[in-house]
């Protein structure tokens, strides 16, 4: 999980620590289709993970989007 | 008789669309931030009175001025739109007869987008190389920018207005100038870039023509369709990927190139990106790209390039193509 939220803050440009697994999605700034797109990419790069669009749509939070590809 | 690419002309209009001017209507979308992540700078975007016909017939006009090529000679026409001047006539007969092209001459529109110069090229091939035609014109052409909604920032920011003008020509020789194709299809995803309201089925709510996008849908579709196909280009030709000498794929934007890129493991130094000051420009992408590469003679006698469209429909198509100049045979 760890190397996941490093992962995403990376992706989102945010500070270390900014993000938890229990941070709400909505609450994220910058989380937005574009950020949608951008975590279908890490997905696929960095845990080889086709992840679908639809699913990314019904996560809540980082831990939800953790689950999608394996991290938790 | 073998298929060979002879000459490729670019037309882009007048009219310019800047970041600066996306971000005075999105302030949330910065200039800088836009060129960051999409790789554009700029977009051309067709006059109110500028058609696909109109861009079609300035890019053919380009080229025979570039080339010399009597066009009288032309026999065959195919012009790539989805945004034909009309559903009919045929886009490909007004500008055969804006181009005062010979009357006995092959002519149609194949509707297709991102995909479409690959999918022309395996026609124009199987034309040229059955005896059919001697020397084919392949326009794409498109004004994508007239179906968008201004309120959407997305699909703004991305399309921008071209065409580019191929001259194909069937000389004597035993090399395979065009081949190892790959197609694919699927339309599940067809609704994720549509064009709603564009011909006989009107949506319920407007009759209001107007293209809608599901990008993380498109992405997706890229993900799972292009390495794939690049890969199967490869082992049709018997080449590794250290045998081409240059990758040109549909110029979509370049967080998605870049990202192909590096999951088909190219070289950044083999793979173009060329859409900086024009967008995406749909079927004209590929040959737009082909065009800048020319000009900056990257491609020397002889060069393998591998294409790869892929979009709208879904739909998408690879192939191989063997750069010759001079004398091809």
């Amino acid at each position: 999980m760890k190397e996941f939220i490093q992962h995403l803050e990376n992706m989102l440009e945010l500070q270390p620590g900014e993000l938890q697994a229990t941070t709400p999605l909505i609450d994220i700034t910058g989380w937005d289709s574009m950020a949608a797109v951008g975590f279908l990419a890490l997905a696929d790069r960095d845990y080889g993970k086709a992840v679908s669009p639809a699913a990314i749509k019904i996560c809540k939070t980082v831990g939800d989007l953790a689950a999608l590809v394996g991290q938790s | 008789m073998k298929a060979v690419i002879r000459a490729i002309a670019t037309y882009l209009p007048e009219a310019v669309l800047t970041n600066d001017a996306i971000a005075a209507s999105f302030p949330d979308w910065p200039a800088d931030k836009i060129e960051k992540k999409l790789g554009i700078r700029a977009r051309h975007i067709s006059g109110p009175q500028e058609f696909t016909s109109n861009l079609a017939t300035a890019a053919a006009e380009r080229l025979f001025a570039q080339t010399g090529v009597d066009r009288a000679s032309v026999d065959g026409l195919i012009v790539v739109t989805q945004t034909p001047d009309y559903l009919l006539p045929t886009t490909a007969c007004v500008v055969q007869h804006e181009l005062r092209l010979q009357k006995k001459i092959l002519a149609f529109d194949l509707n297709l987008g991102c995909s479409g110069f690959v999918y022309a090229l395996s026609v124009a091939k199987g034309l040229v190389e059955v005896g059919l035609i001697r020397r084919l014109l392949l326009i794409t052409a498109d004004t994508y920018t007239k179906l968008l909604d201004p309120t959407d920032q997305a699909v703004r920011t991305l399309f921008g207005d071209g065409a580019t003008a191929t001259l194909i020509e069937g000389v004597e020789s035993e090399r395979n100038f065009i081949g190892s194709f790959d197609f694919g299809t699927d339309g599940a995803c067809a609704s994720d870039l549509m064009a709603h309201g564009s011909a006989m089925r009107l949506p319920a709510e407007t009759m209001t023509s107007c293209l809608r996008m599901n990008g993380a849908e498109v992405f997706a579709f890229t993900l799972r369709a292009v390495p794939p196909s690049v890969e199967a280009v490869l082992t049709q030709s018997g080449l590794a990927l250290e045998q081409i000498d240059l990758f040109v794929f549909h110029q979509a934007n370049v967080y998605l190139l870049e990202h192909l890129r590096q999951k088909c493991r190219i070289p950044r130094e083999k793979f173009v990106v060329a859409m900086a000051e024009c967008g995406n420009t749909v079927s004209s992408s590929i040959p737009m790209a082909l065009g800048q590469v020319l000009v900056q003679k990257r491609l020397r006698n002889g060069a393998k390039v591998l294409l790869s469209g892929f979009g709208v429909g879904a739909s998408w198509a690879s192939c191989l193509v063997e750069w010759a100049d001079g004398d091809a045979s």
